[in-house]
């Protein structure tokens, strides 16, 4: 005998797509042969299958497969013995890495800064640093590696130097075997072809806009993309309407197309406790990263209808440099933070699931190259020249520190800095790191310092550290350091070419800029009495335009 | 490095890939990639998001090559990677991200029409209609339509990547097709 159903209606949906019993089966017909309401209902529901089985497919398009055929060669997949610590350690290093593609935009608005101050110019080293990392059988600390800034005193600020050096990777083919997109790289930079204008290097600091004397859509670095086809340009449209969705309620500028990367950062990493707060923040910065990638994917073109901003303060821009500074000096001995500024990060893992692909970006004899030729970047160590510490301190962005330090020239590099000094004069510090620390060959100068006497002092008396202080990451070691920048090329790759070309195209600009202000440094009069505006905040200015020729790439379509 | 061919099971590709095969993964995501791409493109309605949720899912699948059980389909666990990633996405935007300029589903302006326009725009308008239902529609009926009626998936199968019983599926499928209907005849 038919089980009673208490709804019949449900199981003519059933009944249309063959999922009922025998039982079943014969209820529903003999009511659809007695009710003609079933009936016409049945052709209801039919109808909206039908429908639905009827709308047009979508193929995936041709880049989604392009992650799979990017992950690097010889890395193989995930094994099945890899056990869940090593797939977290995974997982932390891929949002370490997708954080430094995002510090590579901090980068580029860094150094595309205009013209420095006279006081950033008089502060750059007249020679290269680099003999110190020649010296001795023993690889070299960090520091000496990566040109060395002074350090700070009122009214002289000491800033990242930068030295001159081979475009690094400009002409090198993407690590995927191609080039993006069809636009192979060429002898004057990666192909980042997307990237059709930058900054003007006149633009000042954006500092002065949140002092309302500066136009706040002028933009630092422009990002120009032109869709070839329609679809490409909603594409991008799409992500940057998310961007805005995300960010409605950020900051009171006036301009609702601003997106305040600050806001992400300080939001969780600027307050007390590290850990969780900045890995989020992390994470969101890289997903940004992901979806601007994702943005220079659909590439080409020309005017402004949509736009966006992000901005960068200092402390980004030091992250980034940092970050930067540690995957070009990969072939250091000794790491750090080799920062003005105390800067925080995930620990850094001593042992790298796999490193084979990760040296897809750039060869060993390349990076060997650049670690010997000088393609070195912004070295201010924290505290003082030489300092090996491997503290990681989250920087708490101040004011007041440019105001103790002189007033004028503490900004960019000191704010934080000064800050970090201010504690350090209190509390201990971490454990130093770098081999040079460890050992006790320091650097000369730092011997001066009763700041870093205290906190190697403390160090060895295992003082714990103030609660506004962040634990110290393990030491730095060699193997760590070649590790980071291994994932950092990792998860660029991971990420997709684009991120790839993006860094490259990065730092390709950035040797171009230290070539550039090595020559004007030698020229130029000191100035120490400029001010730099510590807030500087860099903006990013995307924009895209409409395809000129929407159906150009679709004749089927026209 | 063997060849894959075309031919091969998931299972066997699978293991292939377990064991560090990056090929035979792929043969698997040629293999799904169009499938799993419109059905995410359905469930999200948002050409970019499919996009970015496509590749996510491949490669969170490639990540999680190590936790496959052989025991299961390759197949079912991909596509509850690709939904529950939708259904994620969606939740934490809380709000729907619809392309503004996005071509109607029938698309009669960018096509070739072959047949009578006018029962060419009839049927764009209609199937235009559907898409913009289901669209609306709240997300688990969404899925269970979707993996219906687009994907043509059993019941079982959809249990198993929504995670729930077949009756709940039985129930959804109805619920969520009764909801488009209703919605359909409002426009008319």
């Amino acid at each position: 005998m038919p089980r009673p159903h208490h709804n019949l209606d449900e199981q003519l949906s059933a009944y249309l797509d063959g999922e009922l019993g025998a039982d079943e089966l014969r209820e529903v017909e003999r009511r659809l042969a007695d009710s003609p309401d079933t009936r016409r209902r049945l052709d209801e529901l039919r109808g909206v299958s039908r429908g639905l089985a009827s709308l047009p497919r979508h193929a995936a398009p041709a880049p989604l497969d392009a992650w799979a055929r990017a992950t690097p060669a010889g890395r193989g997949a995930p094994r099945v013995s890899q056990g869940p610590l090593q797939r977290r350690v995974r997982v932390l290093l891929y949002r370490i890495g997708s954080a430094a593609a995002l510090i590579a935009l901090g980068m580029i608005t860094a150094w595309l800064l205009p013209p420095r101050s006279a006081a950033w110019r008089s502060a750059q080293p007249t020679a290269p640093i680099e003999s110190s990392k020649r010296e001795g059988a023993s690889p070299p600390p960090a520091v000496s590696k990566l040109p060395a800034v002074e350090r700070p005193s009122a009214g002289e600020t000491a800033v990242p130097s930068l030295t001159a050096g081979p475009p690094p990777m400009a002409t090198e083919a993407s690590p995927l075997g191609g080039s993006s997109h069809g636009r192979p790289a060429t002898e004057d930079g990666p192909a980042v072809a997307s990237i059709s204008a930058l900054a003007d290097s006149e633009i000042p600091h954006s500092s002065a806009t949140r002092r309302g004397s500066r136009d706040a859509s002028e933009p630092i670095l422009n990002i120009v993309i032109a869709p070839e086809t329609v679809e490409q340009y909603h594409y991008a449209r799409n992500v940057l309407r998310t961007w805005h969705a995300q960010e409605a309620s950020a900051p009171a500028d006036g301009s609702s197309e601003r997106h305040d990367v600050d806001a992400w950062m300080r939001a969780d990493a600027t307050r007390a406790a590290p850990g969780p707060g900045t890995a989020l923040a992390l994470e969101t910065s890289s997903q940004r990263v992901e979806e601007l990638m994702q943005l220079l994917d659909h590439d080409k073109a020309a005017a402004v209808p949509t736009h966006i901003m992000m901005n960068f303060d200092a402390t980004q821009i030091h992250l980034a440099r940092n970050l930067l500074n540690r995957v070009a000096g990969e072939g250091a001995t000794a790491a750090g933070p080799a920062s003005g500024f105390d800067t925080e990060s995930p620990p850094i893992p001593a042992q790298t699931p796999s490193r084979d692909g990760l040296r897809a970006g750039r060869s060993k004899k390349e990076r060997s190259a650049d670690a010997a030729g000088g393609r070195q970047f912004a070295a201010s160590p924290r505290g003082q020249p030489g300092d090996q510490s491997g503290a990681w301190a989250y920087p708490v962005e101040s004011r007041a520190a440019d105001e103790r330090s002189g007033g004028a020239a503490a900004a960019l590099e000191n704010a934080p800095r000064a800050r970090s000094l201010e504690k350090e004069s209190a509390a201990p510090a971490p454990p130093p790191a770098g081999p040079a620390a460890q050992d006790g060959r320091a650097d000369p100068q730092r011997g001066a310092s009763g700041a870093d006497a205290a906190d190697r002092s403390s160090a060895r008396e295992g003082i714990a550290p103030p609660s506004e202080r962040l634990p110290a990451t393990p030491p730095a070691s060699q193997q760590a350091l070649t590790a980071l920048a291994d994932q950092v090329r990792d998860a660029a790759l991971i990420l997709g070419e684009r991120v790839d070309g993006f860094l490259r195209f990065a730092l390709s600009r950035l040797d171009e800029e230290a070539r550039r202000l090595a020559a004007e440094s030698s020229a130029a009069p000191p100035d120490r009495g400029a001010a730099i505006d510590e807030s500087t905040a860099m903006r990013l200015k995307v924009t895209i335009l409409p395809p000129t020729e929407p159906t150009a790439s679709r004749p089927a379509e026209r | 490095m063997p060849a894959h061919s075309s031919n091969d099971s998931d299972g066997a590709l699978v293991a292939r890939a377990q064991e560090g095969d990056r090929a035979a993964f792929g043969v698997l995501v040629g293999r799904y990639q169009d499938r799993i791409f419109n059905t995410i493109y359905r469930m999200c309605h948002n050409h970019a998001d499919a996009l970015d949720l496509s590749q996510t899912a491949f490669l969170k699948a490639y990540q999680g090559l190590p936790t496959f059980a052989a025991r299961a389909s390759f197949f079912t666990w991909l596509f509850r990677i690709a939904v529950n990633l939708v259904l994620t996405q969606r939740r934490g935007r809380g709000a729907t991200m619809t392309e503004l300029d996005a071509r109607a589903d029938g698309g009669a302006s960018l096509r070739v029409v072959h047949d009578d326009p006018a029962v060419a725009i009839d049927r764009d308008d209609r199937l235009g209609r559907i898409a913009a239902a289901l669209a609306r529609l709240d997300d688990e009926y969404r899925a269970a339509v979707v993996l219906k009626d687009i994907e043509d998936l059993d019941y079982a199968t959809i249990g198993e990547i929504l995670d729930v019983p077949v009756g709940t599926v039985k129930s959804r499928i109805h619920r969520g097709r009764s909801l488009l209907r209703e919605m359909i005849g409002d426009e008319e």
